[in-house]
C-alpha cells in the first residue's frame, strides 16, 4: 500500500521531497554551483529578450545546465541551453516557425 | 478696506472653485480607495481559495512530514519558475537544523518566501506583504495546520501572489479617474464662470444705468432688475426723486420770492417817478434799481446753486438757442442785425437747467446785439466733457486790459446805455457754478468774442 502511494507520488507532477526540481535548484544555488535564476534571467534579458515560458535545470556529466524556453517578440519560440554556473549560452534552438518541427 | 472688499466675481469664483477642488480631490481619493480595496479583496479571495486547495491536498506521512497529494495542485503557475504564484509549507516553529521551507511550489525555484514570525491561531487566515524572488511585491495569505495523529506537529501553509497586475489596474484606474475628474473640474469651473457672469450681469446693467443718470440722459434708473436688486434700485430712484423734489421746491420758493418782491419794488419805482424830481426821489429810484439788480442776480444764483450737481439734467442747446435768436431778432428789429448760428454742431446738450442756459445765452446775445454794428454770430462745439459756445459781434470790442474789469459784477463800460450791468457777471457766476467759465477775446469780425464753456451732457 505504501509502495503504491509512493509510486503515485513519484509520478505526480511535483515530486514531493528533495528530488524535485525546485529543491535541487535551491540546493545547487546554496552550494554555489549554480547562478540564482534571478541573476541568470536578468543577464539573458539583454541578449535574448522574451517571455520565459519554461525553465528546467539538468545535470549533464556533472555540469549544471538551464534549459529555458522563451517566447520572443514576433511569436518566435526559442529554446536556450545555458551554462548554469557561468550564464553562458551554450545552444540556441528556434522552434515553432516550421510546422513540421513541432515535437 | 478696499483690498479686503475685492471683487464680487473673484469672491464667488473663489468660493466655488475651492469647493470644487475639495469635492473632486475628495471624490478621487474616496473612489480610488474604494477601487483599491475592491481589487485587493478580490485578490485576497483568490489567494484564499488557492490556500484552501493547498490545505486540502496536503497529506502527512508516518513521520508527520507533509506532502502534496497525488492530485497535485491545479494551476500552471505553480510549475513555472518565478510565475508570480507560489506556495510554501514550513514547520511551526522551525526546528533547529531543518530547512525553513520543507515544501515549496516549483515556481519558487531557488527562492523561499521569507515571512515574518506570526502567532497563528488554528484556522484563521493572516495576510502579509513581502518582497518576492524577483523583487516583486507579494501578497501572502497563510494559515496554520495541525498534523493528524500520531505525530504532533504544526505547519504553516502559505500562498503568495504577485500584486503587480492588481496594482497596475489600480494605477490605471487612478489615472483614468484623475483625468476624468480633472476634465469634469474644468467643465464645472467653466460653468461656474458662466454662472457668475450671468449672475452679475444685472450689476453691470445697473452701473450703465447710473452712468446714464450721471450723464443726464435719464432722470431715474430704468429697466427690470432681479428681485434681489430691485429694492436697491427702488431706493436709489427714491433718493433721485427726493433730490428732484427738493430742487423743485427751492426753485419754487425763489420764484415766489421774486414775484413777491417785484410788485412792491415796481410800485416804489413808479411812486418815485411821479413825485417832483428831488434828491429823495432819485435816491429811491437808484436804490430800487440796485435792489432789483441784486434780487435778479441772487435769484439766478440761488437757482443755479440749487440745481448744481443734481444728476440727470440735460438741456438740448439747439431749441434754446433758436428761441433766443427769434426773441433777439424781435427785440432788436429796428437795427436789422444779421443773427447767425450756422456753426453750431448738431445734438449738443448742456448738463444743467434750461432756465440757466437761457439766462446765460440770453445775456450774452443781448449784450452782443447791443454792441454789434451789423452782425452777431454764435458758434458751438463739444470739446471732451465741455460744451463751448462763442458769441461774436462786429462792434467796437473791448481793449485787452479792460476785459478783466468787465467780468466783475456791476461794471458797465458804457454808462449811457440802460441795463443792469449785471448781465455778464451773472453769466460768469452761473457758468462757474456749473464748473465752467467765461473768457473774452477779439472776434474775427473785429468786435468782442465771448467764450462760454459749460459741462456737456452725453
Amino acid at each position: 500500500m505504501t509502495l503504491i502511494v509512493a509510486l503515485a507520488t513519484a509520478l505526480a507532477s511535483p515530486p514531493t521531497l528533495a528530488d524535485n526540481d525546485q529543491d535541487r535548484a535551491r540546493a545547487a544555488v546554496l552550494a554555489g554551483k549554480v547562478l540564482p535564476l534571478k541573476t541568470l534571467l536578468e543577464r539573458l534579458e539583454r541578449e535574448h529578450p522574451g517571455q520565459v515560458l519554461e525553465v528546467e535545470l539538468e545535470q549533464d556529466d556533472g555540469r549544471w545546465i538551464y534549459e529555458i524556453k522563451l517566447l520572443q517578440p514576433g511569436g518566435r519560440l526559442v529554446k536556450l541551453e545555458v551554462d548554469a554556473a557561468s550564464g553562458a549560452v551554450l545552444q540556441r534552438k528556434e522552434r515553432g516557425r516550421k510546422p513540421d518541427a513541432r515535437p | 478696506m478696499r483690498a479686503r472688499a475685492g471683487s464680487l466675481r473673484l469672491r464667488l469664483l473663489g468660493a466655488t472653485l475651492a469647493t470644487l477642488v475639495v469635492a473632486l480631490v475628495g471624490a478621487h481619493w474616496w473612489l480610488t480607495g474604494l477601487f483599491r480595496d475592491h481589487v485587493l479583496q478580490q485578490f485576497d479571495a483568490s489567494l484564499s481559495q488557492q490556500l484552501d486547495q493547498l490545505t486540502a491536498r496536503l497529506e502527512f506521512d508516518a513521520q508527520g512530514l507533509p506532502a502534496v497529494g497525488p492530485r497535485g495542485m491545479s494551476d500552471p503557475r505553480w510549475e513555472k519558475p518565478y510565475s508570480g504564484l507560489y506556495w510554501q509549507v514550513q514547520r511551526l516553529p522551525v526546528l533547529a537544523g531543518e530547512r525553513r521551507a520543507v515544501l515549496r511550489s516549483r515556481s519558487l525555484w531557488d527562492a523561499e518566501l521569507a515571512l515574518p514570525d506570526d502567532a497563528l491561531a488554528d484556522g484563521t487566515i493572516h495576510r502579509h506583504d513581502i518582497t518576492g524572488p524577483r523583487g516583486e511585491a507579494l501578497r501572502v495569505v497563510e494559515r496554520s495546520l495541525q498534523a493528524p495523529e500520531p505525530v504532533e506537529s504544526r505547519w504553516r501553509l502559505m500562498v503568495a501572489g504577485d500584486l503587480r497586475e492588481a496594482l497596475t489596474a489600480v494605477d490605471r484606474f487612478t489615472g483614468v479617474l484623475g483625468a476624468s475628474l480633472g476634465g469634469l473640474g474644468v467643465l464645472l469651473a467653466l460653468a461656474a464662470l458662466a454662472q457668475v457672469a450671468v449672475g452679475l450681469a444685472p450689476l453691470k446693467t445697473m452701473q450703465q444705468g447710473l452712468q446714464r443718470v450721471r450723464e443726464g440722459r435719464q432722470q431715474r434708473l430704468q429697466g427690470r432688475f432681479p428681485e434681489e436688486l430691485q429694492p436697491l434700485i427702488d431706493e436709489f430712484n427714491g433718493v433721485l426723486d427726493r433730490n428732484t423734489e427738493v430742487v423743485e421746491r427751492a426753485r419754487a420758493q425763489a420764484g415766489n420770492l421774486a414775484h413777491a418782491l417785484k410788485t412792491p419794488l415796481a410800485i416804489l419805482r413808479q411812486a418815485a417817478r411821479k413825485v417832483e424830481p428831488s434828491e429823495f426821489s432819485e435816491l429811491v429810484g437808484e436804490q430800487v434799481q440796485v435792489a432789483e439788480r441784486q434780487m435778479h442776480w441772487h435769484l439766478a444764483r440761488a437757482r443755479a446753486a440749487a440745481t448744481q450737481g443734481v444728476p440727470g439734467q440735460r438741456t438740448a442747446l439747439e431749441p434754446v438757442l433758436a428761441s433766443l435768436l427769434r426773441a433777439m431778432d424781435k427785440l432788436h428789429a429796428e437795427r436789422h442785425l444779421d443773427l447767425g448760428a450756422d456753426d453750431v454742431a448738431p445734438g449738443l446738450a448742456f448738463a444743467g437747467e434750461e432756465q440757466d442756459l437761457q439766462e446765460m445765452l440770453g445775456n450774452l446775445l443781448d449784450n452782443a446785439c447791443r454792441s454789434a454794428r451789423s452782425a452777431v454770430s454764435v458758434k458751438a462745439s463739444r470739446d471732451g466733457p465741455s460744451l463751448r459756445i462763442h458769441v461774436d459781434d462786429d462792434g467796437p470790442g473791448i481793449a485787452p486790459e479792460q476785459r478783466a474789469v468787465v467780468l466783475q459784477r456791476g461794471v458797465r463800460l458804457d454808462e449811457s446805455r440802460d441795463g443792469s450791468g449785471l448781465g455778464l457777471a451773472i453769466v460768469v457766476d452761473l457758468a462757474r457754478l456749473y464748473g465752467g467759465d467765461v473768457t473774452l477775446d477779439r472776434a474775427d469780425a473785429g468786435g468782442l468774442s465771448v467764450r462760454l464753456s459749460l459741462p456737456a451732457a452725453g
